[in-house]
């Protein structure tokens, strides 16, 4: 049967491949379904047919049993916590050989870059606070009341709070943190100006 | 934006840094941003080199919609820009606002040049055994091919020691299944209760200054719809919720600009009457235009939105019948 792949534009037809064993190169085909025309670049992953799984024989008298499942004999050790394992306890991270648990720590540690899957940026957030309802009302002035006394004292607090978190795992400078602490701080200033003259105003009306 | 960090080399990158896409020592690695001008959350995907089967590029229409959206304004603003410079005198104000016009119409030039300097638009996808993902900073064929090379390099060196292997034989993959548009629905009823409601607003309080955010949060709103739904007919659609579909569509932006129009003109008559008693604060300025309209010709505007707003609301029931039963088949 010749190798398919998804329609890259409607996601739903299959559009045959060219032979990946053939060489390096390009093929074309037509979607059936959005009858778009989609350039191939397919690798030999594609036609090698489905990955032998691994299987793990059973531990003999004498032998090194896996840490996990100590029926099975181990064949190799994890490279993150050392114990011995055996093929099925086995998953391969690039050059790595790691025990589940140890992968299941990993993915969840935020830590380890290698492993993150998802970061909320708190310097966007931040930026975002003091900008985005200016996009909203279209006029500043309109929304200054918000700008001044919410959106400002967050932006500010969320400066601070995460000014040494990552910003995300292409390494980025502190930019659009430093901007969010500017803006934030002038629209608290304005905020403040605009009730310090409200409460003169009214001082200086009473008094008259 | 860095080209390269630890062990990664950049490959391609989206407009504002939002998406990404880097070459590391085993695998590529997609940075996805999600947001709204700058990126709130990233999110990561790993391709394992030995483990891509393909990359596909599929040519979009994206690119002759923005030459239309970039050329057809850019000639139209030439056009004013032209008639203002040879109709002004030392008494109007027609020479700058020609200017003005100048100046955008040079603007859209520009981005257009870049557009067609950036070359046809596409859509990109990387698949592996456990599905197809669309790498969205691709958006270009060149730049996609360019990518794809640099990929394909990589791939074929991690899988030089895969075989031809049997595929298992399949039966041919079914029709698919039609999905409905629920989000659609959701989304058109939020975006037009949303400008309602705004409108409302404004009318309540017949302050105008709200209407300048206003206007343009409901444009947006609509575009967002019409976007939504543009793109799910061009996926797979059975025929007949694909015609009432584009009708709908054309419908919608058609309502939308007579309502506006209606609005304008209702507001045009408060301001004009508040003028009427002295109570002139400069509010007539801007609806100036809309005394073209002469008092005869109202009525058949309202009509004709009336009758416009009729046509979508009938349409509009018509598809969400016929997209429950083609997803009920």
């Amino acid at each position: 049967m010749p190798a398919t792949i998804r329609c890259p534009k409607c996601q739903t037809g299959e559009v045959p491949a060219p032979d990946p064993f053939a060489g390096p190169g390009t093929g074309r085909g037509h979607c059936p379904l959005c009858r778009r025309e989609a350039e191939v670049f397919a690798f030999p992953a594609l036609a090698s047919g489905p990955e032998p799984a691994a299987k793990a024989r059973p531990a003999r008298e004498g032998e090194s049993a896996c840490f996990h499942c100590p029926e099975k004999a181990a064949e190799s050790a994890c490279d993150g916590c050392g114990a011995l394992i055996c093929p099925d306890c086995a998953s391969r991270w690039g050059a790595e050989s790691l025990c589940l648990s140890c992968l299941h720590r990993r993915r969840e540690d935020k830590g380890d870059p290698a492993f993150a899957r998802r970061y909320i940026l708190w310097d966007g957030v931040a930026l975002a606070c003091v900008t985005y309802p200016i996009f909203l009302t279209g006029v500043v002035a309109y929304c200054a009341w918000f700008l001044g006394f919410f959106g400002g004292p967050a932006a500010l607090y969320l400066a601070i709070r995460h000014w040494k978190a990552p910003r995300g795992l292409v390494p980025r400078g502190p930019g659009r943190m430093l901007v969010a602490a500017a803006l934030s701080v002038v629209w608290i200033a304005a905020a403040l100006g605009l009730v310090g003259f409200i409460v003169y105003a009214i001082w200086f009306q009473t008094r008259s | 934006m860095k080209r390269r960090f630890a062990d990664y080399t950049r490959l391609a990158r989206g407009f504002f840094g939002c998406s990404s896409l880097w070459l590391g020592p085993d695998h590529a690695l997609y940075v996805g941003g999600k947001g709204f001008l700058w990126p709130l959350v990233e999110e990561y995907r790993r391709f394992d080199y030995a483990k891509i089967q393909a990359v596909a590029v599929a040519r979009t229409g994206t690119y002759l919609a923005l030459v239309a959206a970039f050329a057809l304004p850019a000639l139209a603003l030439l056009a004013l820009a032209l008639w203002s410079f040879s109709t002004a005198d030392a008494f109007n104000f027609r020479a700058p606002l020609g200017a003005l016009f100048a100046v955008e119409a040079a603007f859209l030039a520009v981005l257009l040049v870049v557009h067609l300097a950036l070359g046809p638009t596409c859509h990109c996808t990387i698949q592996t055994a456990a599905g197809s993902y669309r790498v969205r900073c691709l958006r270009r064929v060149r730049a996609a091919r360019r990518a794809a090379a640099a990929l394909s390099a990589k791939a074929r060196d991690a899988q030089a020691d895969l075989r031809p292997g049997e595929l298992p034989d399949a039966e041919p993959p079914p029709a698919p299944a039609f999905a409905p548009a629920a989000s659609l629905a959701r989304a058109a009823f939020i975006a037009s209760a949303a400008g309602g409601l705004l409108w409302l607003f404004d009318l309540i309080t017949l302050d105008l200054w709200p209407l300048y955010g206003w206007m343009l949060a409901i444009p947006i709103a609509w575009s967002c719809v019409l976007g939504a739904q543009v793109r799910h007919l061009r996926g797979y659609t059975p025929g007949n919720v694909q015609s009432l579909g584009w009708t709908l569509a054309a419908l919608g932006p058609a309502t939308g600009f007579f309502l506006v129009l209606c609005f304008m003109n209702y507001f045009y008559v408060l301001a004009d009457s508040a003028a009427r008693r002295g109570d002139t604060i400069g509010r007539l300025e801007w609806l100036e235009w809309q005394a073209v309209l002469e008092p005869g010709d109202h009525p058949i505007l309202y009509a004709l939105s009336a009758a416009f707003a009729l046509a979508w609301a009938a349409v509009s029931f018509a598809y969400q019948r016929a997209v429950t039963s083609a997803a009920a088949k």
